[in-house]
């Protein structure tokens, strides 16, 4: 870790269900020093978010258990909770293109809503690596 | 929609107004008519009577004082005269009709000899109205020296029926205002008002509140219209519901199937991507592997999209004959291989030699998801069992495992689209999936059917059934 690392993104929650794709992010982002910890349920995401606190969550919406919006309900929900930094990133990384009033619902409560497919693991390291933390990163793709 | 109001509310009254002085102008003139000729008949009667009554006395007073005194004479006239407004002139004449004595001497009518000197008294008409009686004078000797002719006026009977026709029709005016009035307030009461609230409510409905009912009362036409725009808003709401439903569904899909196209997009593109981090020949081995199997997904996937696309399009699939014996033994032998693959042990059983008129390939891809999903559901060690029967005219195709299962409430589901709950995003098991939808709808255009038996934690038994070609068939393909 350079000298930039106290204030950028270090640990990381990835809470996603398909297990290929979960290790191979996991493993891209640890090899560029990240602290990563898996999650391949939504009980388990919000079970891990709520007991350990972390830098950033990247969050699927398409879950087994409880869904993306869900568990982002359940977080932003300080009566839920409570043991939760309210100012901890939360981007969405998924495939699933949600409708434009459920994308706003989610954009409320979440950073980001990221595509997977257009970011693959190097290219999400690297816009974790320039970005500060509490910052969003720069999409490569428009935030359709 | 107020003009139309007024127009329709106005066009009623003049319509009724009209027909009311219709009537009345008839039954004015029939009256008018009734009335004068009992008029002209009471006067030609009080004319007679008069001449009857005076002829005698006048006669008497005329004798008396010819020779002497006409003041006398004119005295007793006015005297008689004074008696009734009908009679205006007294005119004493000689059987040659000369003229003897006059009292308006300016007005006296002519009258002729043969008048004169009828024996008879004699009612003298001019366009049908008396204008004077012509009374012969006889002495008490019986002697007919001469004759009186008193004139008659009509002025009496003209101004009587001027009178009646004034008053009949200022009576039909009041009649006329009343009616019009009274046909205004039941209109409104009847027509107008109701109509008014209907089109209230109908505006309501219009503006988007299609839950608002129109209050209907009675059977009557009103009432109709009342049902028929309630019965409007209902059919424009179960249609509103079903676009909204239609784009829905729609939506689902294209978010579900760009996920499912996303998936494993994304892994080969992570795997290629951070190739080096696979250094040895088993890592590299392994990603290979799961590149592999992201391809196939994409293939299968993609090729159950094209499916369902063509037949929701309505596209005709060539079919031809094919042994259902033949066909279900390659997908015995493909099945073998991968359920040994897997550790599971694979029974299967072909017990028909019928034909069935099916397009292959589209048949391969159904059976094949299904043989797909019972190795996919099926932990190792587990059985798959395949039969192949007929009965009835059936072919059965039986793909049976000793998998999960499915849950009681997915099965009615299972063969939709996507079944995903709505709102909530629902994670269904691997499979998103429309392999199953895809399945039913290529069974189906081939004129079978599918069911499925399940329980949860012992596995799922999917039937297919397909009618046995028939023999007009068989021998109309045979070379």
């Amino acid at each position: 870790m350079d000298s930039t690392a106290k204030d950028s993104y270090q640990k990381i929650l990835l809470v996603e269900d398909e297990k290929f794709v979960a290790d191979l992010y996991a493993a891209v982002l640890q090899r560029n020093g990240f602290v990563v910890t898996c999650a391949y349920d939504g009980t388990e995401g919000l079970a891990k978010a709520q007991t350990e606190p972390y830098d950033l969550i990247l969050l699927d919406i398409m879950l087994p258990g409880k869904s993306g919006l869900e568990v982002l309900q359940a977080l932003r929900n300080p009566t839920i909770s409570p043991t939760f930094d309210q100012s901890t990133t939360i981007i969405i990384l998924t495939n699933f293109d949600e409708d434009d009033i459920t994308k706003k619902q989610i954009l409320a409560l979440a950073q980001a809503y990221l595509i997977k497919v257009y970011i693959t693991p190097q290219t999400l390291a690297n816009m974790l690596k320039d970005t500060k933390k509490g910052e969003v990163p720069p999409s490569p793709t428009p935030m359709r | 929609m107020h003009r139309i109001h007024l127009t329709i509310r106005l066009r009623l009254i003049l319509a009724s107004s009209l027909l009311l002085l219709v009537i009345f102008t008839g039954m004015t003139v029939y009256l008018v008519r009734i009335n004068t000729e009992t008029l002209r008949t009471n006067l030609q009667n009080e004319a007679k009577a008069f001449a009857a009554l005076a002829t005698a006395p006048v006669a008497d007073s005329y004798n008396l004082y010819s020779e002497s005194g006409t003041d006398q004479i004119r005295a007793a006239m006015a005297n008689y005269l004074g008696l009734s407004r009908s009679i205006t002139n007294i005119t004493v004449v000689d059987l040659n009709g000369h003229r003897l004595f006059a009292y308006h001497p300016a007005t006296s009518p002519t009258v002729t000899a043969k008048q004169a000197s009828h024996f008879t008294p004699l009612y003298v008409k001019q366009g049908g109205r008396l204008q004077y009686v012509v009374y012969p004078y006889f002495s008490t000797s019986g002697a007919h020296p001469f004759t009186m002719v008193y004139s008659v006026s009509n002025d009496q009977v003209d101004s009587a029926i001027r009178h009646e026709v004034e008053s009949l029709v200022l009576f039909g005016i009041l009649l006329l205002l009343l009616t019009s009035g009274l046909t205004n307030f039941l209109l409104d009461r009847i027509i107008v008002r109701p109509v008014r609230e209907v089109s209230r409510q109908a505006k309501v409905i219009s503006d988007g509140h299609l839950e608002q009912q129109i209050s209907v009362h009675g059977q009557d036409e009103i009432a109709l219209l009342g049902q028929a725009v309630n019965s409007m808003a209902e059919s424009l709401k179960h249609s509103i519901a079903q676009l909204e439903e239609i784009d829905k569904v729609k939506s689902e899909f294209m978010a579900i199937t760009s996920h499912n196209l996303r998936t494993p997009l994304t892994i080969i593109n992570g795997y290629l991507e951070s190739v080096e981090m696979f250094d040895t020949v088993d890592k590299l081995k392994e990603m290979i592997g799961r590149i592999g199997d992201s391809v196939k997904r994409l293939g299968s996937f993609s090729e159950d999209v094209l499916i369902i696309s063509s037949i929701e399009l309505g596209e005709k699939m060539p079919r031809k004959q094919v042994s259902a014996n033949t066909f279900m033994q390659t997908i015995i032998d493909q099945t073998r291989t991968a359920a040994e693959l897997q550790g599971l042990s694979l029974v299967a059983t072909i017990e028909t030699q019928a034909m069935v008129s099916v397009n292959e390939p589209y048949l391969r891809n159904a059976v094949w998801n299904l043989v797909d999903n019972a190795l996919k559901f099926t932990p190792k060690g587990g059985k798959i069992t395949i039969t192949t029967t007929e009965s009835d005219g059936m072919v059965h195709i039986q793909v049976a495992d000793t998998g999960i299962g499915i849950a009681a409430d997915e099965l009615s589901k299972l063969f939709t689209k996507f079944h995903r709950a709505t709102s909530v995003i629902r994670y269904d098991y691997q499979g998103t999936g429309i392999g199953l939808y895809a399945t039913k709808i290529i069974i189906e255009q081939q004129g079978g059917n599918i069911e499925v038996k399940s329980e949860e934690g012992h596995g799922s038994t999917f039937t297919i059934n397909l009618p046995v070609a028939s023999a007009a068939e068989t021998a109309h393909t045979s070379p």
